[in-house]
């Protein structure tokens, strides 16, 4: 998929996604508003019926008139200004709650009227069944009053009111979230495929390259054009070429192998001191043709290790590999050894160029190398850091990498006695 | 003695570098063979040339970029890519 398709189609479902949400958030806003007001409403009724039938039960004075206010989004105060019985505004209340649907746990208090003293307060669970009981208070409550209640979990009553709203607002955030994980995935494969392009294209390059060498070397010494004194030389170039392939179809070979159920690992003890004295003779060389250094600081007091020879070797051998080509002027590599909790730590650090933060993740990627467009300073596949990552893993061992960009890459492996 | 023409080689790789310019050579060119980008641009800077080849992966400047530099100095030098790439598109 092109890129800018792909960056349409996250646009577009963004876009379509937010204003979703947005209509929704609305729509749910409104329909609890709706269901509050409902809510305060029938409440006020049914406070009103009751602080009215208390009134007019209260043959020692004239009837007045009652208000009921709502003083907060759940406090609603009802002034009577008569003596007020606990029991009988307890069973009206739950006689008028019941009879309007309203299932909520409340806090009743009845408040004297001349100083707001409270004279009688408990809390009702919304569970308990109205029952008119008029049993006779010892003693009755003489004092005019004024009575409030409050509804705790007025929220959540309201809210389950809106099951269907709920419901549908959770669908849609299922929804969002697929599409970011579908995004996600379309993203990760896009890298996938880039990377295989990538590999392709370097494939290409690298078994093009000499065949067409070898071609056309071969052509010119066919065709006899080539003087006597150029045609060693070109004979050489079919000889190099044809080496060079060689390498290139061995090191396609590999790919299939590196993976960790197909790595045979052959352990036997192996000295890590002597491995990295002998591959460090053998890159020694190509170090000083460039003018750099190689130091060694072997600590290790145990050097010895249950391992594969021949895939350590490698190993070792990728990172070294990597520490020269990918050096800034000259390589200057250190290599170090040092034990470790229960295993050996091989320390690989350079100056080279350093590789950027966001590319750090995906070096032991198969395939990976990181992106440079047509500069082609370092040839090779995105190969050799996957089998360095393989074989580690194999030998139960764990690498990282600490890199900062031009200022170069560490390499830390370490490997456990077992 | 009739007037060589003469040709900017850019081309890393060595040995394939080396037979463009020994063929080139053989058919009477004069051939000035650079291993990179940028010492491809310091050549073009340094001498009047008659046609450029470039291999389009390079070191430290890709062949298109130097084709890019080459052109703001130079609008009618014909300029020739050579490539092992496969795709249409690429980066």
């Amino acid at each position: 998929m092109k890129r800018k398709n792909l960056r349409r189609i996250i646009l577009f479902g963004s876009v379509v996604m937010m204003g979703l949400l947005v209509v929704q958030g609305f729509w749910l806003k409104r329909a609890f508003d709706i269901e509050d007001r409902q809510f305060n409403h029938t409440v006020q009724i049914a406070l009103k019926n009751i602080a009215d039938s208390i009134v007019a039960e209260d043959l020692a004075v004239k009837p007045t008139e009652t208000h009921i206010r709502q003083l907060s989004s759940n406090f609603y105060f009802a002034e009577l200004n008569v003596p007020i019985q606990p029991e009988l505004l307890d069973n009206l209340l739950k006689k008028e709650l019941g009879i309007r649907q309203i299932k909520a746990d409340y806090e009743l208090g009845i408040y004297k009227a001349k100083d707001d003293t409270l004279v009688y307060g408990s809390y009702i669970p919304a569970t308990i069944q109205w029952q008119i009981d008029h049993a006779n208070d010892p003693n009755p409550n003489t004092e005019k009053s004024n009575f409030a209640v409050y509804f705790p979990n007025k929220f959540s009553v309201i809210a389950g009111e809106l099951k269907i709203w709920i419901f549908s607002t959770i669908i849609l955030l299922l929804m969002v979230a697929f599409f970011i994980y579908a995004i996600l995935t379309l993203l990760k494969e896009r890298r996938l495929a880039e990377i295989k392009e990538d590999f392709i294209d370097n494939l290409t390059h690298e078994f093009k390259t000499p065949i067409a060498n070898i071609e056309l070397a071969s052509e010119a010494l066919k065709e006899n054009k080539i003087n006597p004194e150029k045609q060693h030389r070109y004979f050489n170039i079919i000889h190099s070429e044809n080496q060079r392939l060689k390498v290139q179809v061995e090191r396609v070979l590999q790919m299939g192998t590196i993976d960790t159920h197909e790595l045979r690992l052959d352990l036997k003890v192996v000295n890590i001191h002597e491995l990295i004295q002998r591959l460090a003779e053998s890159i020694d060389m190509r170090i000083r043709d460039k003018t750099g250094m190689l130091n060694i600081e072997l600590n290790a007091a145990h050097p010895e290790i249950l391992a594969d020879e021949f895939h350590l070797t490698n190993t070792v051998y990728n990172v070294l590999d990597n520490a020269e080509k990918y050096a800034k002027d000259w390589p200057k590599i250190s290599i170090s050894t040092r034990n470790e909790k229960e295993g050996l730590l091989i320390s690989i650090k350079d100056a080279g160029i350093g590789i950027k933060d966001d590319f750090q993740k995906y070096v032991f990627d198969k395939f990976f190398r990181v992106p440079t467009g047509n500069i082609h300073n370092v040839k090779g596949f995105g190969l050799g850091l996957s089998y360095v990552k393989t074989v580690i893993e194999a030998h139960r061992g764990t690498v990282t990498l600490e890199s900062e960009l031009n200022h170069g890459s560490q390499f830390d492996i370490y490997l456990p006695f077992k | 003695m009739s007037l060589k023409y003469k040709l900017l080689l850019v081309e890393d790789d060595e040995n394939l570098g080396y037979m463009l310019k020994d063929n080139l050579e053989m058919s009477g060119y004069a051939v000035r063979l650079c291993r990179d980008g940028a010492l491809g641009l310091t050549a073009f800077h340094n001498e009047q040339y008659h046609l450029c080849i470039f291999d389009v992966m390079l070191p430290f400047k890709d062949g298109f970029t130097l084709a890019e530099d080459v052109r703001k100095y130079n609008q009618k030098i014909p300029i020739i890519f050579l490539t092992a790439k496969t795709r249409r598109m690429t980066g």
